[in-house]
């Protein structure tokens, strides 16, 4: 068929029909991507060094990891202990070091297009790998910023606003407010299913009309399901678990990420906005990380600690990653800016295999030795760890034939 | 599969062998490639282009998967979708990197890599493709046997010749094999094609040597010191390190070291831009010339005839890519045998050389032959539609009810929900004219200059952030600039000026300056950096064509090649269009007069003065065979969901009209119209067609493409967004709401809401990318869970004035309530039963207001309120 929608490729009853064949795939896998906006510095947090000179090595000092030979940032005490749990990419690159086209780049593993819209890996594994029926897919806190590309707009991350420690904790569109209760909710969609009588008799008529009523039950199924509730209801957590992931609203996103995880959702994004959690330090580098990587330290260290304790980091893939690297020399206002050549990404669970560090970058972290690795390369590998082939191809809203990362190969040293 | 097989094998006999049978040509024809080859000891030369290269095509080799692939398999590339002569010559005449011999063996033809390899007699990755003793062996082996011989261009199509010294086989193999690769590979992405970073283009000799902006030559043959290329790939100045992600292998630098040495061997740079082929294709000539099936499995053979210009003609068929547009109606084998799969019709499209013939297929829904007089219809649209519909054996739907008519025309026309006092006074009116008077008074009305307006700031692309800096700082200013652009439309319908002359206020906007006769910010965009950027965007734009599979290789299922591409782009490739943009120093632009073909239809002669004047000229032209039938299109296509041509910017050989009578008319009647858009949309809304009711008869369910019944499609993103506001609206406030453009989705507010939370879950485009597909109106789970708890609709709810009108009037029976709740979302009134529901809740509820609330929070969750049926 060349008329291929909206849908990706799919008329809505070809995909319905897939949906219904669809067989669980024989790895369960779910992932989350932790991504730190504003593109955060790889030589003061895990590229550290020491021996360049004091205007690119900066004011950090390196510490010991529970992996001999490796060191990290002196402000990563959790994680350091932590080095036998992930993998440090370094020496990734690429070149576009602007926060729009190179955010779009590492959320999609493709380099951005001006004809085609590449989808975000959460996307992706809603189309590929969808939840149970009365859980989303997907979940992006907060608000996703690339979408679903060409797969078309089924594939959307649900939005979850981001949670603030001591304060009661609603989703948009999920939570039920203003003391609005299930049953007063189950009524008012009683009400409607005996008011919805138009197109009684021509359910199958049209895709459009059978959309709307699988899409309005599903998403009543969601509403009021106990099973999204729960996982998304944070005051179900006790205080002490609050605590542990520490009360930033970047620790106690990655709480609700593992519940959602834990709830059987199968994909969360992690992307605070740069108001609240802001990695490009233009100015005062070194105070405003000082600041910003104990939350990080914390957060990201009890989000591992609490899939290992529940079983589920060796079906979960965790990837971190900005958009880039900052420049090696400090510049005049003690901050770095923008840099691609070199960045770095971290791998958790899955198959990867951790407490080993991939790649490598010059004595001034400028640039990989070697041929360094892609974002093409990155999103490849943590596809495979989500159990998804990176070289699926799709069909685009034109027709055309497209791989899933059109570039880049999976990291092999990275798996076990 | 037997039964495929078996097709197969007697499609190959009837395509193939009987073919002298069937041809019933006045010219004579030279019987078709498979023919002639079935014996090895034949003595037929075949020819490069009219059969290797297509040959190669139709078998696989030069696909994506393949050689054609950007890397190509085993080190061997072909140009994706063949049609790179030159340099698919070059590629099969080089030496294989591996030890495993020549490609091609003139002296001992069997033992060519090219037909070893597709025999799988030694290694082939891609498996067995053809057998030794087949017709497509034979001819492989025949063309290596006399010689292997390219394509010879004439010179009348060769570019003009620079100066070039002539250079060594040893040498341009040495490029090819090595230094092109190199090239492609790591530096053009930033400098080939219409790509010039730092002002430096590597796509010829001739560029490299003129060098960057820098001054400097990147290549000074024979002398590596002094080429700029080789101390940039060293890495040794560091400010110059190309490329910039990684330094090459030491065996790729000593590589260019060694290619400079040699004199920088290049072939004409012809090559890199694919020449046009040495032999021009007249017309691809099918048959039979439209296929009606019967029943399931009826078959049909297509055989398909190449006319070149000098006269000869060729049963190509066997040579011929089959693919089919709907294989729910009908599929076609590689031999171009077509078989009935469903009911309904498509195309089946047949592809040689750069021609392609699309073959209508046809099987009705019903055996009936239906007795309808087309000339009952006053309006021409109908007759064109209901023959198609006769043909279709479909009996068109009944006429829809006043009301659906009335909240139909009003959201597909204005954008907007009627209110409850115009669909009562509607209902109230009995003239015979009444549909034909609201028709003329909605155009009239500033809610279709809107609605309108907004539709053409997504067909022409009016995205805030990319006429703005990039800075966050800036996105008020683009704001503003969008709102300028927007407001500069709407003046423009609203005074149903024609829609050439608005075009031509983009077309020929002088940028220098702000809006005023003009729109300069269409092309002032960020996203328009190059002049191939540029050039995709108006294709799309006015033109209703996506350019942009040719920019790295011939496009699969149509005419362009890059040779198209590249002309078009070098319009927009002039210092009028540079300003803001990077441009390229003075001496590219040299004024030199340059003949440019424009998509194949014109060629115009371009030198000093704005070239953007020839291309307006050139749309303005009666006989131009885009731009006014796309935007008809578009506007149908607003009208019925789908286009006559669908997906609404993809004007294709290969994807051609599914009515094409009904679409020459109302593009010949729009451009005698004086392109007056007023004229298009009463002509559309006034038809029978148009009006039909959605509930389908036995006929006609399954029809969704000939417009025998009215689909229901959900609502745009924006009118949601208005018509939520509107139905929870205070009384006195309606008709503001239904009017203040500042405060509408479809209003200003349009540029302000692009990508908040509610306008991407209703699928409202970015216009950021060239593509009608960007604006989605399927339904999805997201959508449910807003319309059904989202705060906004919750909200919308708890504030709204009618409800709290509700609770303070006591006085107002509730009938008539509930009546006005239907009225302001469903646009009709109630039904008893529907009427006895409301009653039952409300008596239930706690409050009034709470229940009218709870009814109205459903009644806008039904499928009534969120489709426009």
């Amino acid at each position: 068929m060349l008329k291929v929608g909206a849908l990706g490729g799919l008329t809505l009853s070809q995909y319905m029909r897939l949906q219904a064949s669809a067989k669980e795939p024989s790895q369960k896998r779910s992932g989350i991507f932790i991504f730190l906006e504003g593109g955060p510095s790889h030589q003061d947090t895990f590229d550290l060094k020491p021996n360049a000179p004091s205007e690119y090595r900066g004011e950090f000092k390196p510490i010991s990891t529970s992996v001999p030979g490796i060191q990290i940032c002196e402000h990563l005490p959790e994680l350091a202990k932590r080095m036998k749990d992930y993998a440090i990419i370094r020496g990734l690159s690429h070149t576009l070091a602007d926060h729009g086209i190179g955010k779009k780049y590492m959320l999609t593993g493709n380099r951005p297009s001006q004809t085609l819209s590449h989808p975000e890996y959460g996307a992706v594994v809603s189309k590929v790998h969808p939840s149970a029926r009365d859980l989303p897919s997907y979940v992006s806190i907060d608000e996703s910023f690339v979408g679903p590309g060409y797969l078309g707009n089924e594939f959307s991350a649900l939005t979850a606003n981001k949670p603030t420690f001591g304060i009661p904790y609603s989703v948009r569109g999920i939570s039920l407010e203003d003391g609005l209760t299930v049953e007063k909710y189950n009524s008012q969609k009683k009400l409607l299913d005996d008011l919805d009588t138009a197109f009684r008799g021509y359910e199958n008529l049209d895709e459009q009309v059978r959309g709307l009523d699988r899409f309005g039950e599903q998403a009543h199924d969601i509403i009021s399901s106990p099973t999204t509730r729960k996982a998304f209801d944070l005051s179900l957590e006790k205080t002490s678990e609050f605590t542990r992931f520490g009360r930033h609203e970047f620790g106690q996103s990655l709480l609700l990420a593992s519940r959602l995880i834990e709830a059987g959702v199968h994909f969360v994004t992690v992307r605070l906005r740069p108001a609240e959690f802001d990695f490009d330090t233009h100015l005062d580098n070194f105070s405003k990380l000082s600041a910003l990587l104990p939350p990080f330290d914390k957060g990201l260290s009890s989000l591992i600690d609490r899939l290992k304790e529940r079983g589920l980091f060796r079906s979960t893939g965790i990837m971190v990653a900005g958009e880039f690297g900052r420049t090696p020399k400090i510049n005049s206002q003690g901050g770095r800016d923008h840099w691609a050549r070199a960045m770095f990404a971290l791998m958790a669970g899955g198959d990867v295999e951790g407490g080993q560090v991939i790649g490598e970058t010059d004595d001034r972290a400028g640039a990989p030795v070697g041929n360094g690795y892609s974002p093409d390369d990155l999103a490849a590998s943590f596809f495979q760890n989500i159990g998804i082939n990176s070289k699926h191809e799709f069909q685009t809203n034109i027709g055309r034939p497209i791989n899933l990362v059109r570039d880049g190969k999976p990291i092999s040293q990275l798996f076990s | 599969m037997d039964l495929i097989n078996k097709i197969n094998g007697l499609a190959t006999l009837l395509g193939c062998l009987l073919i002298g049978v069937m041809a019933v040509s006045a010219v004579e024809e030279s019987p078709s490639a498979a023919s002639r080859f079935t014996e090895a000891d034949n003595k037929a030369v075949p020819d490069f282009q009219k059969h290797v290269i297509p040959l190669l095509g139709k078998l696989g080799c030069s696909s994506a998967k393949c050689h054609g692939s950007f890397q190509g398999q085993g080190d061997f590339r072909l140009s994706l979708f063949g049609f790179g002569f030159q340099k698919d010559h070059a590629a099969l005449v080089a030496e294989a990197s591996s030890e495993d011999g020549h490609r091609i063996s003139p002296e001992l033809p069997s033992q060519s890599l090219i037909l070893l390899k597709p025999t799988k007699q030694i290694k082939h990755r891609g498996g067995e493709i053809i057998k030794q003793d087949s017709w497509e062996y034979n001819l492989l082996h025949r063309w290596i046997e006399t010689g292997a011989k390219g394509v010879q261009i004439t010179k009348t199509d060769q570019p003009p010749q620079q100066n070039q010294p002539e250079f060594s086989k040893e040498g341009i193999l040495f490029f090819e094999n090595r230094i092109r690769p190199l090239l492609e590979n790591n530096c053009y992405e930033c400098h080939g094609f219409n790509m010039r970073k730092g002002d430096l283009q590597l796509k010829s000799r001739e560029d490299a040597l003129l060098g960057g902006g820098s001054g400097k030559a990147a290549l000074v043959p024979g002398n590596t010191e002094k080429s700029l290329l080789i101390e940039a790939v060293r890495h040794t100045n560091p400010d110059l390190q190309m490329p910039p992600e990684r330094k090459l292998e030491e065996k790729e630098i000593a590589d260019l070291e060694q290619w400079i040495a040699m004199g920088a061997p290049w072939p004409n740079s012809s090559d890199l831009a694919p020449v046009q082929s040495g032999k021009k294709l007249a017309q691809l000539h099918y048959e039979p010339k439209e296929i009606l099936f019967q029943s399931a499995s009826d078959i049909a053979q297509i055989r398909v005839v190449a006319e070149w210009e000098d006269g000869e003609r060729e049963d190509v068929t066997c040579l011929t890519r089959f693919r089919t547009n709907n294989d729910a109606v009908a599929v076609v084998n590689e031999s171009g045998l077509a078989k009935s799969i469903g009911k309904g019709d498509t195309h089946i499209v047949a592809l040689y050389d750069n021609g392609i013939a699309a073959i209508p297929v046809l099987r009705p829904f019903t055996e009936e032959r239906l007795e309808i007089d087309v000339t009952q219809y006053s309006n021409p649209i109908d007759r064109f539609v209901v023959s198609k519909l006769v043909k279709l054996g479909i009996t068109p739907s009944k006429q829809c009810t006043d009301t659906e008519f009335l909240r139909r025309l009003s959201i597909d026309l204005t954008g907007t929900l009627p209110s409850p006092d115009e669909v009562l006074s509607f209902i109230g009116n009995d003239s015979a004219d009444k549909r034909t008077l609201k028709i003329n008074e909605l155009l009239e009305r500033p809610s279709y200059a809107a609605w309108w307006a907004n539709k053409l700031c997504d067909f022409t692309g009016c995205n805030p952030t990319s006429i703005s800096s990039l800075l966050e700082v800036a996105r008020e200013d683009g704001y503003i600039k969008a709102t300028r652009w927007y407001d500069w439309i709407y003046e423009r319908i609203a005074n149903n000026e024609s829609y050439v002359d608005l075009v031509e206020g983009i077309m020929l906007a002088d940028i220098s300056s702000g809006v005023g006769e003009g729109m300069p910010y269409f092309w002032t965009r960020q996203s328009l950096e190059e002049p191939k950027d540029t050039a995709m965007s108006v294709a799309h734009s006015f033109l209703g064509i996506q350019l942009q599979c040719a920019e790295c290789h011939k496009h699969p299922f149509d005419q362009w090649t890059q040779n198209d591409f590249v002309d078009f782009s070098s319009f927009f490739d002039t210092p009028i269009l540079k300003r803001g943009r990077k441009g390229r120093s003075s001496k590219a632009s040299a004024t030199t007069e340059k003949e440019l073909s424009l998509l194949r239809s014109h060629t115009v002669k371009v030198g000093d003065s704005d070239p953007r004047e020839p291309i307006m000229d050139w749309l303005r032209k009666e006989d131009n065979p885009w731009f006014a039938r796309s935007f008809v299109n578009r506007v149908w296509a607003g009208y019925f969901n789908v286009g006559i041509v669908e997906p609404t910017d993809e004007f294709t050989p290969s994807n051609p009209p599914s009515n094409p009578e009904l679409l020459n008319w109302l593009t010949q009647g729009f451009v005698a119209s004086g392109y007056d858009m007023q004229w298009l949309h009463r002509q559309i809304v006034s038809s029978e067609t148009y009006q039909r009711g959605w509930q389908p008869n036995e006929t006609n369910r399954e029809d969704r493409r000939n417009y025998s019944r009215a689909i229901p499609r959900r609502i745009p993103a924006e009118v949601i967004y208005d018509a939520m506001k509107q139905a929870t609206a205070a009384t006195d406030q309606l008709e503001t709401v239904r009017t203040n453009l500042k405060r509408r989705g479809t209003g200003h507010l349009s540029m302000r809401m692009a990508g908040t939370h509610a306008m991407k879950v209703f699928g409202k485009p970015d216009r950021a990318i060239n593509c009608d597909c960007e604006r989605v109106n399927e339904p999805t789970l997201l959508q449910s869970i807003f319309l059904q708890n989202d705060p906004l609709v919750r909200m919308r709810l708890a504030d709204s004035g009618w409800i709290s009108e509700v609770g303070k009037s006591k006085a107002t029976d509730e009938a008539d309530l509930i009546r006005e709740a239907w009225l302001r979302s469903v646009n009709r009134p109630p039904t008893p039963t529907e009427v006895d529901r409301a009653k039952e809740h409300l008596a239930s509820a706690q409050s009034t207001e709470e229940g009218m609330a709870d009814l109205l929070w459903a009644l806008m969750n039904t499928k009534e309120f969120i489709l426009n049926h």
